[in-house]
């Protein structure tokens, strides 16, 4: 570099590229404000943000139909959020969109919804779909940011984000489509909705997609809910929201906070769905939560799903305790099995949730204090008894955990680490040379071999064929 | 009823939030690490907001308490235990002026800097705050900031030249 210009220049229009992914501030304000008035926290006075298996757009993404499951984090705003419809005590930074109680016929029913064929027990990518003509494609948006991720077989999969607008200036909601494994993508038409960062992700406000098939998705957000049929030539809007919503085996279970998300937090319900159709079923959850939980995480594999619903922790709030619910019949019966995370001596609570292709299930344990070390918690019987790794992940921010199978494990922080011990032992990827995607967001894997990584920010995907030894990027900008 | 300094809270978390979470973002990094901190910072002042709203600039006072909670929750040392690691791993060929103007590797670059470099870097070249704000939000005379400034300056520069040694992969932005 020759001079300080040059720095300064390449330095200022980093910060300000960066600042465009900042993430919303609505939710939060709200939030803050509620924690204040409530006066929830000892010694604090608000409502601690806990570490949330990706809050939002990071933390949140999913490879639906991926048996391998993933993680569908969502930070649930404590306050002004309606899923099913409900009126908060304190305004809301985002419209609410009304929504009667369910059962919900929320979305006109569609002709023949098909039910894709359900992933083998390794969950491969459903045989036999179609292929139909994209709609509409075109170039990918420039400066494209990838929010969500959704891959409905091995070779089709969309994202969700923002691009630059293809007319005027400023950035727009963007949807784009891979037909060959995530090598090329396209532009294809978006949901009619805001996300962030694209008017202040004003109403309709949706943080993720989800494609069941080629013809079947969803887009939706806390407060928002869209279904195509067609492919994503049309999205039609239902009543409420969705804080996670994964597809597999042909249904849909969503879970949504209902009647009172405010202080000191949501009470969560879980409905499920033929895949396509707009009839919701209500799904005994008993005492699911208790109103003092802040996200929610669902997983799925085979037939299996996995639901973590997150305590908030003020002042310490050992009440405030996570609990995991399972189910073995695709959403239809859930069993509690409370905290999964070891307790040894500190109360650890479990912050991200992945499930993977041979049925098991890994959570991040996170001890409170911030003092000792966090670790993983690998179960292979449902979620009935967990196998702890060692205490090797530091106090650091885990971004994003991923599994392929009960023994390869992926977590990221500054860099990704593997584990092919169950979490005994993590080595760092980019290491000597090593291809990894870094820092990233989001990781989840389609099958025992096929992975996928969000890397920091949003501006590539990575994509692992050898169960995350080694990665390739597709960047977008 | 609502105590009038509770309005008062409201309103700022209303109108400020978004500049102080962009700032913490740009500091952190981390999209739930800068909404802690900015739910941190303004929960630790709101049980003394009749002194926050009775100071000149109240977005000062805020930002110059968000500014010391990220320099002080970053030196911790259990904070670090996954620390950034930016060592060179293999030459490729790129100069360093390619590689520095590479936008998001300079932010790559600007994470590792020291809190309070970071943090006069983001002051001065993202909120274009003059010294003496930049001083007073640091707790630091004005001979200091220029000096971390300037530091860090360097330390871009310096890093920039190592950065042309990082693998292929790691340059998609």
């Amino acid at each position: 570099m020759s001079d300080n210009i040059d720095v300064e220049t390449a330095l200022r229009a980093s910060l300000a590229a960066r600042a465009r992914h900042t993430p919303a501030a609505d939710l939060l304000a709200e939030r803050i404000i509620a924690g204040a008035s409530a006066g929830i926290g000892a010694g604090v006075g608000l409502v601690p943000l806990r570490e949330r298996p990706r809050a939002r757009q990071w933390r949140t993404w999913t490879l639906p139909l991926v048996a391998a499951g993933a993680v569908a984090a969502v930070a649930a705003a404590l306050v002004g959020i309606n899923q099913f419809g409900h009126t908060a005590g304190h305004k809301p930074a985002v419209p609410l969109s009304a929504g009667p109680a369910t059962p919900t016929p929320t979305l006109r029913p569609t002709s023949a919804a098909t039910s894709p064929s359900p992933p083998g027990p390794s969950g491969s990518p459903a045989a036999g779909s179609p292929t139909r003509p994209v709609p509409e494609l075109g170039p990918v948006p420039v400066n494209f940011t990838v929010f969500d991720l959704t891959f409905a077989s091995a070779d089709e999969g969309w994202s969700l984000g923002s691009g630059r607008c293809l007319s005027g200036s400023g950035l727009c909601t963007s949807l784009i489509r891979t037909t060959d494994g995530g090598q090329t993508w396209h532009g294809v038409r978006p949901p009619p909705a805001n996300v962030t960062g694209v008017h202040g992700c004003a109403d309709p406000c949706v943080w993720h997609v989800r494609f069941a098939t080629d013809q079947i998705g969803y887009a939706f957000g806390p407060a928002a809910f869209f279904l195509t049929t067609d492919g994503g030539r049309n999205w039609r809007r239902g009543p409420g929201g969705a804080d996670a919503l994964e597809t597999l085996d042909g249904n849909a279970i969503r879970v949504a906070a209902r009647n009172g998300c405010s202080p000191p937090g949501c009470v969560y319900g879980v409905q499920t769905a033929q895949i396509g159709s707009g009839t919701w079923h209500d799904v005994g959850l008993s005492a699911a939560t208790s109103g003092t939980s802040v996200g929610v995480a669902l997983a799925r594999t085979g037939r299996r799903a996995f639901l973590e619903v997150f305590g908030h922790t003020a002042g310490g709030g050992p009440d405030a305790r996570s609990a995991l619910y399972t189910s073995g019949d695709d959403g239809a019966n859930w069993t509690s099995r409370g905290e999964p995370c070891p307790q040894r001596g500190v109360e650890t609570d479990s912050t991200a949730i992945a499930a993977a292709n041979d049925g098991s299930v890994t959570v991040l344990c996170r001890p409170r204090g911030g003092q000792r070390p966090q670790f993983t918690s690998t179960s292979t019987d449902g979620a009935r008894s967990f196998r702890p790794g060692n205490p090797t992940l530091g106090v650091g921010t885990v971004a994003a955990l991923g599994a392929a199978s009960s023994t390869v494990l992926l977590v990221a922080s500054d860099d990704t680490y593997r584990s092919a011990d169950g979490g005994v032992t993590f080595r760092r990827l980019g290491a000597n040379g090593g291809s990894s995607p870094g820092p990233a967001n989001w990781i989840g894997f389609e099958s025992p071999t096929v992975g996928r990584a969000v890397s920091d920010a949003g501006q590539a995907i990575w994509t692992t064929r050898d169960a995350g030894l080694t990665w390739t990027p597709h960047a977008f900008r | 009823m609502v105590r009038a300094d509770e309005l008062d809270f409201a309103s700022f978390v209303r109108a400020n939030t978004a500049v102080l979470l962009r700032t913490a973002y740009l500091l952190t990094g981390s999209a739930p690490a800068a909404e802690e901190l900015v739910q941190d910072t303004l929960a630790r002042l709101y049980p003394k907001w009749e002194r926050v709203s009775a100071a000149d600039a109240p977005i000062a006072y805020v930002r110059r308490s968000l500014t010391n909670a990220f320099i002080n929750e970053r030196r911790r040392p259990a904070s670090r235990v996954l620390a950034l690691d930016t060592l060179p791993e293999r030459r490729d060929g790129r100069d360093a002026a390619a590689e520095l103007a590479d936008r998001d590797e300079v932010w790559g670059l600007l994470r590792t800097l020291p809190e309070r470099q970071r943090a006069a870097l983001v002051m001065r070249y993202f909120e274009d705050l003059p010294d003496e704000e930049i001083a007073d939000a640091l707790g630091c005379r004005l001979g200091t900031v220029r000096s971390l400034i300037s530091r860090g300056l360097a330390s871009l520069r310096e890093h920039s030249a190592a950065a042309a040694q990082w693998p292929q992969a790691r340059r998609f932005a």
